[in-house]
């Protein structure tokens, strides 16, 4: 039986490339953000899902979900993906449920969400959350995370498609930078931290045309989950 | 008692007709032939302690501990073979290790008591490995407050406020239970452990030995560590005195029946 491998006949036909362009990821665009009290946090997301061009997939899809009674997460990215890693969450809290008889504290949920991520290192999903809640004292702690699991406490963080908008915006507001003689300590109270995100959603409305549609805002504090909506602009 | 297998005890993996296997029973008994070893759990920690024989004056004391610890914050004593200890103890330690890789808090007793629980049980479940030859004590402080856990060679694993393996494990249980846990202090605690490790000592059979003591509790910051050497020198005074107060009282009893 004659050998027919290419290297061996010394000849190998051209190969052809069929570029089916075939990604399996796809930006659902839309923005999140997470801004950190002192015995609170919010967490807050535009609900318009866009497919990457000018079309609008759904105005009101959800970004932001609660994850427990103290906790949330609000994502951005795509949406597919998005919708797997809560499930995910919501699964490895339960499962810590029956296992230790009580609810996983906020640090270790954190840190769960991190090693989720980092499992699918070599094939990442496309999501970038934050994740926020209150830790077992009662103080507000947000976190943000890229796609594959790093991991920083922070006071305040915006992602998505207007995050460029925002995340200035919040640092000038919050942490007073750029704000000669301010007070840099300060936290901002419940009402304050409500306001900034209503403002920077419908400033990012204007100007970013992903975003919109509604806003859902979620806050926790010692008594639970309370959910907000905002109407948007639908342009 | 010994126990004849007749044909049913060669394999780990093979019942016998009335239901019990032998290969994990005959592990028993190699923690039954080892030192004493027994924990306390008291309302402000856990104590524990090892009677470890000595079988040479060239040994260094204090070297070749047999209590270890896990995660800084658990403590492992054990009775039966030391090699199997020793990797139970690195078991224990990639466990706790593990744990707070996912969930960035220390690991609770019941968790890390389950996890042990369940590796030695596997070793009983394939004619190709031995189970382990050993009982392992699990001292630790979690959010619960502090606990003390005992797994067998079966992969059983119960809470306790006081239990003892090895050879003197009867005497031990014996005056353990005199104890009265709810009033004790974890100080008092260590010098009774001191106490009942020397009372269950057999002179006749093992000459040479050293006490082992440790704990976790407040006064360690909820760390494991062997006891400080003040109050080790204390608790190992009390032990003796109180064995000497025995032979007094034997020999007051001797007194009177000669009248």
């Amino acid at each position: 039986m004659s050998s027919l491998l290419s290297h061996e006949i010394g000849y190998s036909a051209p190969i052809e490339v069929h570029n089916h362009g075939f990604s399996p990821y796809v930006n659902n665009e839309g923005t999140s953000l997470g801004i950190c009290g002192e015995d609170f946090v919010l967490v807050a997301s535009d609900t318009r899902q866009s497919n990457g061009g000018y079309s609008i997939n759904a105005r009101r899809s959800p970004k932001a979900f609660e994850l427990s009674n103290r906790t949330v997460i609000a994502t951005t990215g795509c949406a597919a993906d998005a919708k797997q890693l809560v499930e995910d969450m919501e699964q490895r809290a339960q499962y810590y449920v029956h296992k230790h008889g009580r609810e996983m504290s906020t640090p270790a949920m954190a840190q769960v969400l991190s090693q989720l991520l980092y499992t699918r290192r070599f094939f990442p999903y496309y999501v970038f959350p934050i994740f926020a809640g209150l830790d077992a004292k009662g103080k507000g702690a947000v976190y943000n995370y890229d796609a594959i699991g790093n991991i920083e406490c922070v006071s305040h963080y915006a992602y998505g498609s207007a995050a460029a908008l925002l995340q200035p915006f919040l640092d000038n507001q919050i942490n007073k930078a750029h704000q000669r003689g301010a007070d840099t300590t300060a936290k901002p109270s419940r009402a304050q931290a409500v306001k900034l995100a209503i403002d920077a959603f419908t400033s990012a409305t204007e100007r970013d045309i992903y975003t919109g549609d509604w806003l859902e805002i979620f806050i926790v504090d010692s008594e639970g989950v309370h959910k907000l909506t905002r109407e948007l602009k639908h342009d | 008692m010994t126990s004849i297998g007749t044909g049913y005890d060669l394999s780990v993996s093979t019942y016998s007709p009335d239901g019990r296997v032998f290969q994990v029973e005959y592990a028993q008994k190699a923690v039954d032939n080892s030192g004493t070893a027994i924990g306390l759990r008291v309302k402000g920690g856990v104590v524990l302690a090892v009677e470890k024989i000595k079988h040479s004056r060239l040994l260094v004391p204090h070297s070749n501990r047999r209590i270890m610890t896990a995660g800084k914050y658990i403590g492992v004593a054990s009775a039966g073979w030391m090699s199997d200890t020793r990797h139970l103890v690195k078991r224990v330690r990639d466990e706790a290790r593990s744990y707070n890789d996912v969930y960035k808090t220390k690991i609770p007793a019941s968790i890390i008591a389950e996890r042990l629980g369940m590796y030695v049980q596997a070793y009983t479940l394939y004619s190709s490995v031995r189970p382990f030859g050993v009982s392992t004590l699990l001292a630790c402080m979690d959010r619960n407050g502090p606990q003390l856990y005992m797994v067998e060679p079966s992969g059983q694993y119960v809470g306790y406020r006081g239990c003892a393996v090895g050879k003197g494990k009867q005497v031990a249980k014996t005056e353990i239970e005199k104890l009265n846990f709810d009033n004790m202090s974890v100080r008092e605690a260590v010098k009774e452990a001191a106490r009942i490790i020397y009372t269950a000592h057999d002179d006749t059979k093992d000459k040479l030995f050293e006490l082992e003591l440790s704990w976790v509790c407040e006064e360690s910051n909820g760390l494991h560590e062997h006891v400080p050497q003040d109050l080790y020198d204390e608790a190992v005074q009390y032990a003796e005195r109180s064995l000497d107060e025995d032979e007094d009282e034997d020999n007051e009893m001797e007194d009177d029946e000669d009248l």
